[in-house]
C-alpha cells in the first residue's frame, strides 16, 4: 500500500472515532521489519497538530521461529493502556485498528518527542541529568508494572524459566548450531533455574534501548509486545546486560549501579531476589546469544541474508562471553 | 585452486581500504549507518583469514589438553559438547570454563576484539596463556 492510500485510510480511521474531520500530513515511516512497521504523522483536527505513531503488526513468523508468545495488537494496546492508567510511563493509546478499517492490526499511540537511541542516552552530555534518575525510574515502573494484577491480563501468557530453556534449545537444534559455549550455558540455566517464584506481569524486553529518554529522564517505555506471566526478577536481569549498555560503564542500562536500582525497586514497593536476578542476568545472555544466532541463520527458513542481521549474528559470542563474567562475578 | 596474485588478504585489504577512505566518507544517514556495518563485515572477514589457521591449532590443543591426549586422540568440539551434556564423564568445572572462554577470545579476536577488557575479571590474556596451566 503507497503512503497516499495508508493516509487516507488513517484519515478515515481518525475521523470516524473523533466525529470531525481528521486530516493526516506528513506521514513518514520510521522502522519495517517482518513483524511490524512503525509510521510517524501529524492528524489536524479542529485547528489542532497531534503528532502520532502508527504500529501496524503483521501475522506472526512461523512458530519454529518464534521464540517468545507475542502479543496481538489488540492485547498490546489494551496492556499499555491498563499500564499507563496504573501511572506507568507506557505509550498513550489513541485508537486501536479494526481489521475492517482495511490496515490490518495494529494501533495509534501518542508520539512523545524524546530519544530513543541507547548509544546517545548513555553518552552524550545532554543526557547527563536524565542518566542520574534513570535507575530510580526503571526501578518505579518496573515495580508497578510487576504489581499490575495478573487476572485483568487473559492474554499473558505464562512462560517460566524452564519453558524459556526449552524454547530456546529447541531453537539451537533446529538450526543446528549447538556450540560448546551455548550447550553449558543452557545446561547451566537449566540446573539453577529458580524454583517457586512468583507469577507476576513482566514486560520482558525492559533495556536501554526500548526507554525513551529526553534530559530531563525517562518519558516512556516501549514495545510491550513480549510482555507475560513469570518471574519479576527476569527484567532487572535482562536491565544489566552488558549488550543493553551500549558501551556505558556502569552495569543497570550503562548508566546506573545495581544497588541503587535494587533500592529503588525495594522502596516502590517490589522485592528483590539477589540468587534469582542473577540467574536471569545469566540466562539473558543466553537467550540473547541464541537470538543474535537466529537473526545470522533465520534465512535457511526461506529468504535472503540480510547485511544487518548477519553482523548481529557475528555478535553471538559477546554475551556468551558475558554469560561467564556473569558465573565469575557471583550474585551481587 | 588458483595461485592468483595479489594474494587474498591484499586483495581484500585494498578494497575496504577504497570504500573506508573514499567512498565511506561521503555517505551520510541510513547509508552511512549500513556502509560502515558493511565495512565492519568485512574487516571480520579479513581477522578470519587472517587469524583463522593459528586459532584451529590452538583450540584442537585445547581440546586435546581438556579431553584426552592418548597417541592419535583427536578430540572434537563435538565431543565436548558431549561432556557438558553429561554424556561421557564429568569434567573438572575450571578446566572447562577455562576453555570455553578460550574459545570465546578466540571468537571474540575475529568478531569484536574490543569487547575483552583487560580488567575482565576472570580474562586470561592470550600472552599468559601460551602454555595453558591446569590451575586459574
Amino acid at each position: 500500500m503507497g503512503v497516499d492510500e495508508l493516509a487516507r485510510r488513517l484519515a478515515e480511521i481518525l475521523t470516524r472515532s473523533r466525529g470531525a474531520p481528521v486530516e493526516i500530513r506528513s506521514l513518514t515511516q520510521l522502522t519495517g521489519g517482518a513483524a511490524k512497521q512503525t509510521f510517524s504523522f501529524t492528524a489536524v483536527c479542529g485547528g489542532r497538530d497531534e503528532r502520532l505513531i502508527l504500529q501496524l503488526c503483521s501475522r506472526p513468523a512461523a512458530i519454529v521461529s518464534q521464540l517468545t508468545p507475542r502479543l496481538t495488537a489488540d492485547a498490546d494496546a489494551h496492556l499499555m493502556q491498563a499500564a499507563a492508567a496504573a501511572g506507568i510511563q507506557a505509550p498513550h493509546v489513541v485508537a486501536i485498528l479494526d481489521p475492517a478499517d482495511g490496515l490490518g492490526n495494529g494501533f495509534i499511540t501518542r508520539f512523545i518527542e524524546a530519544e530513543a537511541l541507547g548509544r546517545r542516552i548513555v553518552h552524550d552530555a545532554a543526557f547527563s541529568a536524565a542518566r542520574a534518575r534513570l535507575t530510580a525510574q526503571c526501578a518505579q515502573n518496573l515495580a508497578a508494572i510487576h504489581r499490575l494484577p495478573v487476572r485483568g491480563h487473559p492474554y499473558l501468557q505464562p512462560y517460566p524459566a524452564a519453558a524459556q530453556i526449552d524454547a530456546y534449545t529447541r531453537l539451537v537444534d533446529h538450526y543446528g548450531a549447538r556450540t560448546p559455549e551455548l550447550a553449558y550455558g543452557l545446561a547451566w540455566s537449566r540446573r539453577h533455574a529458580p524454583q517457586n517464584r512468583p507469577l507476576c506481569v513482566v514486560h520482558g524486553d525492559f533495556r536501554m534501548g526500548n526507554l525513551l529518554t529526553d534530559q530531563q529522564g525517562l518519558r516512556c517505555v516501549l514495545d510491550w509486545e513480549v510482555a507475560h506471566l513469570g518471574d519479576p526478577m527476569q527484567d532487572l536481569g535482562w536491565l544489566c546486560l552488558r549488550t543493553w549498555r551500549f558501551g556505558g560503564r556502569a552495569p543497570v542500562a550503562g548508566v546506573g549501579q545495581r544497588e541503587e536500582l535494587f533500592s529503588a525497586y525495594e522502596n516502590a514497593g517490589g522485592s528483590v531476589d539477589r540468587v534469582a536476578v542473577h540467574f536471569w542476568e545469566a540466562w539473558g545472555n543466553i537467550k540473547w546469544a541464541v537470538m543474535a544466532m537466529r537473526k545470522a541463520l533465520r534465512f535457511r527458513d526461506g529468504g535472503q541474508p540480510s547485511l544487518e542481521e548477519c553482523a548481529i549474528g557475528r555478535r553471538m559470542e559477546e554475551p556468551l562471553w558475558d554469560f561467564l563474567q556473569v558465573l565469575e562475578q557471583g550474585i551481587a | 585452486m588458483p595461485h592468483s596474485h595479489p594474494d587474498a588478504r591484499i586483495l581484500l585489504a585494498v578494497a575496504i581500504e577504497y570504500l573506508d577512505s573514499v567512498i565511506y566518507p561521503g555517505l551520510t544517514g541510513p547509508e552511512r549507518y549500513r556502509a560502515r556495518v558493511a565495512l565492519n563485515a568485512l574487516r571480520i572477514v579479513q581477522r578470519e583469514l587472517e587469524l583463522g589457521p593459528d586459532l584451529d591449532r590452538e583450540e584442537r590443543a585445547d581440546l586435546r589438553q581438556l579431553l584426552g591426549s592418548g597417541p592419535g586422540a583427536n578430540p572434537s568440539l563435538e565431543d565436548l559438547i558431549q561432556h557438558i551434556e553429561g554424556g561421557a564423564g564429568a569434567l573438572d568445572e575450571v578446566a572447562l570454563r577455562r576453555v570455553l572462554r578460550r574459545n570465546l577470545a578466540r571468537a571474540l579476536a575475529i568478531n569484536n576484539p574490543r569487547w575483552i577488557e583487560p580488567a575482565d575479571p576472570g580474562t586470561v590474556s592470550r600472552a599468559a596463556d601460551a602454555s595453558p596451566q591446569r590451575s586459574e
